[in-house]
């Protein structure tokens, strides 16, 4: 494939930095253009983001797969990672080679049509603390290089070609809790990520390292110090102590006790602690030069006590400049949490019907509370909000030392799971989870957990989550009409649902699920018409690909630690007969 | 001189006698006597409802939870972690362990495992680890999700020390083990909990 300089891009890029990636770019004999990265929504042939296009939609522009031949989809190879865990990887494939990234961060290019290993690269951790399993969902691929995030909180690329590594660079200081498992999202000449990490007293940030040599080009904190300004004119994390969520369902918040504790002092350098990852991979707006991100909850998780105040930006969806790094709006679902309930699965861009009626650029966020929001991309104000995908009760009751039984429980609803966009269907396809739990909290101060953590390494959660015996937990895959906010149709499912979906040209959505079950679903109906089944759980996100004109559907089948579903190392790639 | 000694259930008499010899200018073995107490740190007995003795049949049933309280982010046995709790079982007897995880965020497991120095703590422990036949919950790296158990039944024939140990990632290296002891001089089963230990299963 050969390489041209568009106009746009020579324009776009900074001199040295356009330089430096083109340089870079110019030996490449199959490189992911700064355009083609740019333009993979409009394309079914490779799928080289995370979330297909750069909004991050999961919309596969084909409709060679349709539900007149879907039944025909046959498993065309399978390829064997060895690498046993969490596998919760969208596969990457650009110009006839898949790349795929394991638990424990390794790295596999495969021939996409063959199935045959072409090079792996194991990356060797140092040390790394993590709470919910050795997660990596992804890499991607721009110029000449793969890129991706690991465990111990490094930042890594390497050649496309060979395998080996270019650079590396460390983020955090992962001793500390600090690790990453997300995929990068590139704008320009950056790869942007975001940390994780709050389940143990980090504070939380998002960066852009230069794609060329790894040197980091800016760093926004997603909790603010007590100086900086926020987009309303408020400084600092203290925020101005919402009373409801969305201003509809009220938080049950002692304002007052907050505000008498601030006057006290307690809680000044909280910040410092106060968590707000940004742990699923960003959409990124070219046009407006845009990140969107969302930000996990607050540390510690289920204990307000020492942290007065909203916790800004915790629980947000946040608009931050690409190129500087500079915050311009945030929107904070739920002020003071203590209920875990993190704004994580990856934000979608795509054009809404806004409150007027007329169609307005909007940023889409799926819940752990259940809900679908949308946005208005350019102010971040709240267009509408679904409604709920998982039962609600007792919602935003307070934990107690006793426990209080809250739904939905703190994984959602809908937790890391990418959703999917069609735009011809209007529908946002969301795999949620039903959980029942009860809400425990149990105060430790910081200085108490930091003892207890030079011990032992272990989490702050300020509390715990009680299973509930007696009660079924399960799953739906949920279409949600992003124009009007109510559900068009769930498909129920045995087990909670965590992975993600696709949707595709074709009409259809697939999802897998914990017991092995990978399904196409009509996206207008919900309709199931083809299954297979996998043999362990198939808990990640598909994508779609073709080569030589040929459709492929490809998705991870290696189960998932956090809801035990069954371990398998596979990628299954399907075809038509 | 003046040496800080852990405070010791039924030891008052002892610490008294230790005085006494420090006064007496019996420095060297007070001293020495005074170190070994500080080496150790204090135990209490526990005399639980989850652990049931037939001394008879010489079998011992354990009732272990996982995530049993807040404790450690939830990273406990019964509410004990970071050996906070050790079971003693005599040479001979069949211990019967009944787990079952309260934890709605994360699967556990119990595996019986050598004791670990602090730098060499798994990050994850599965079969391999096992350090007694049989002695393990079903995917002992995985765990078991809420509200699931299992059961486990082995004979206590080796003397020794050991570990109740989590082996899902990253939570025994969390702190998610307590001890558990086969001793040829005991003559039945015990628990003792670690003096200062976060409350836990009584």
């Amino acid at each position: 494939m050969g390489f041209s300089i568009p106009a746009t891009l020579s324009r776009c890029l900074g001199l040295t930095a356009g330089a430096a990636l083109l340089s870079g770019l110019a030996g490449a004999s199959q490189a992911a253009t700064w355009e083609e990265v740019q333009k993979a929504g409009e394309q079914s042939k490779n799928w080289v983001n995370y979330g297909g296009d750069l909004g991050q939609m999961r919309y596969w522009p084909s409709n060679k797969i349709n539900a007149s031949n879907v039944g025909h989809l046959r498993i065309k190879w399978i390829f064997q990672t060895g690498v046993v865990g969490s596998f919760e990887n969208t596969p990457i494939v650009d110009g006839g080679v898949m790349y795929v990234s394991t638990p424990y961060d390794h790295i596999f290019a495969v021939d996409a049509v063959s199935g045959k290993e072409l090079w792996h690269y194991q990356y060797k951790l140092g040390k790394n603390i993590f709470c919910c399993g050795p997660n990596n969902r992804g890499v991607v691929v721009v110029g000449n290089k793969v890129l991706f995030t690991t465990l111990d909180a490094h930042i890594v690329a390497l050649d496309k070609k060979s395998g080996e590594k270019v650079w590396d660079t460390e983020v955090a200081d992962s001793e500390v809790g600090y690790s990453l498992t997300m995929a990068p999202a590139i704008f320009k000449n950056l790869a942007i990520i975001g940390i994780a990490g709050a389940e143990y007293g980090i504070r939380g940030f998002i960066s852009a390292y230069n794609i060329e040599d790894g040197k980091m080009v800016w760093r926004w904190h997603t909790i603010p110090s007590p100086d900086e300004t926020n987009p309303d004119g408020t400084k600092g994390w203290e925020g101005t102590f919402g009373t409801k969520a969305d201003n509809i369902n009220d938080l049950h918040r002692d304002v007052a006790g907050e505000k008498a504790a601030i006057a006290a002092g307690k809680g000044k350098d909280s910040w410092m602690r106060g968590g707000g990852s940004n742990w699923t991979t960003d959409a990124v707006d070219v046009s407006r030069g845009l990140i969107f991100a969302a930000i996990g909850n607050p540390s510690p998780d289920l204990d307000g006590a020492d942290r007065p105040g909203d916790n800004r930006w915790s629980d947000s969806l946040v608009a931050v400049d690409a190129n500087t790094g500079k915050v311009k709006w945030a929107y904070q679902y739920i002020p003071h949490d203590v209920w875990d309930l993190d704004a994580v699965s990856p934000p979608i861009l795509a054009k809404v019907k806004g409150a007027d009626g007329k169609m307005v650029d909007a940023v889409i966020h799926a819940g752990k509370t259940g809900f679908v929001y949308v946005h208005d991309r350019d102010t971040g104000k709240l267009i509408r909000r679904s409604d709920a995908m998982v039962p609600h009760e007792n919602l935003f009751a307070l934990p107690t030392e006793q426990g209080t039984r809250m739904l939905p429980g703190a994984n959602g609803g809908v937790e890391w799971s990418p959703c999917a966009f069609n735009p011809a269907t209007r529908l946002d396809y969301c795999v949620n989870l039903h959980q029942p739990m009860n809400y425990i909290v149990k105060h430790e101060t910081w200085d108490d957990y930091r003892k207890r953590y030079a011990q032992a390494p272990n989490m702050w959660l300020g509390g715990a989550f009680v299973a509930i015996p007696t009660e079924k937990q399960y799953g739906n895959i949920s279409a949600v009409n992003v124009d009007s906010g109510k559900i068009a149709w769930q498909v129920k499912t045995d087990q909670p649902m965590i992975g993600g979906t696709l949707t595709t040209k074709g009409d259809l959505v697939f999802a897998g699920q914990g017991n092995g079950t990978f399904a196409a679903y009509d996206a207008k109906s919900g309709k199931a018409l083809w299954s297979f089944q996998a043999g362990a759980g198939v808990n990640a996100a598909p994508m779609g690909f073709e080569i030589g004109g040929k459709p492929y559907i490809a998705v991870a089948a290696g189960g998932n630690f956090q809801l035990n579903f069954k371990y398998g190392t596979s990628v299954l790639v399907f075809g038509l007969d | 001189m003046r040496l800080a000694a852990p405070v010791l259930a039924g030891a008052a008499p002892l610490q008294e006698w230790l005085s006494s010899m420090l006064a007496k200018g019996a420095a060297a073995a007070a001293l020495f006597f005074l170190l070994l107490l500080a080496a150790a740190r204090a135990q209490s007995e526990l005399h639980p409802s989850w652990l049931q003795a037939d001394a008879g049949a010489k079998k011992v049933r354990i009732d272990i939870v996982a995530g049993w309280n807040a404790n450690n982010g939830a990273l406990n046995f019964n509410g004990y972690f970071t050996g906070d709790m050790m079971v003693v079982v005599p040479v001979g007897w069949t211990v019967e362990v009944d787990f079952k995880n309260n934890d709605a965020m994360l699967p556990h497991s119990l595996l019986v495992t050598k004791p670990y120095p602090p730098d060499h703590v798994p990050e994850i422990a599965g079969v391999n680890e096992v350090a007694i036949p049989r002695a393990y919950t079903d995917n002992p790296d995985q765990g078991i999700p809420a509200p699931k158990g299992d059961k486990v039944s082995f004979k206590a024939q080796a003397p020794g020390d050991y570990w109740f140990f989590c082996g899902a990632p990253g939570h025994g290296l969390g702190g998610m083990w307590t001890k558990f002891k086969i001793d040829a001089a005991a003559s039945a089963p015990s628990v003792t909990i670690t003096q200062g230990a976060e409350a836990g299963r009584p």
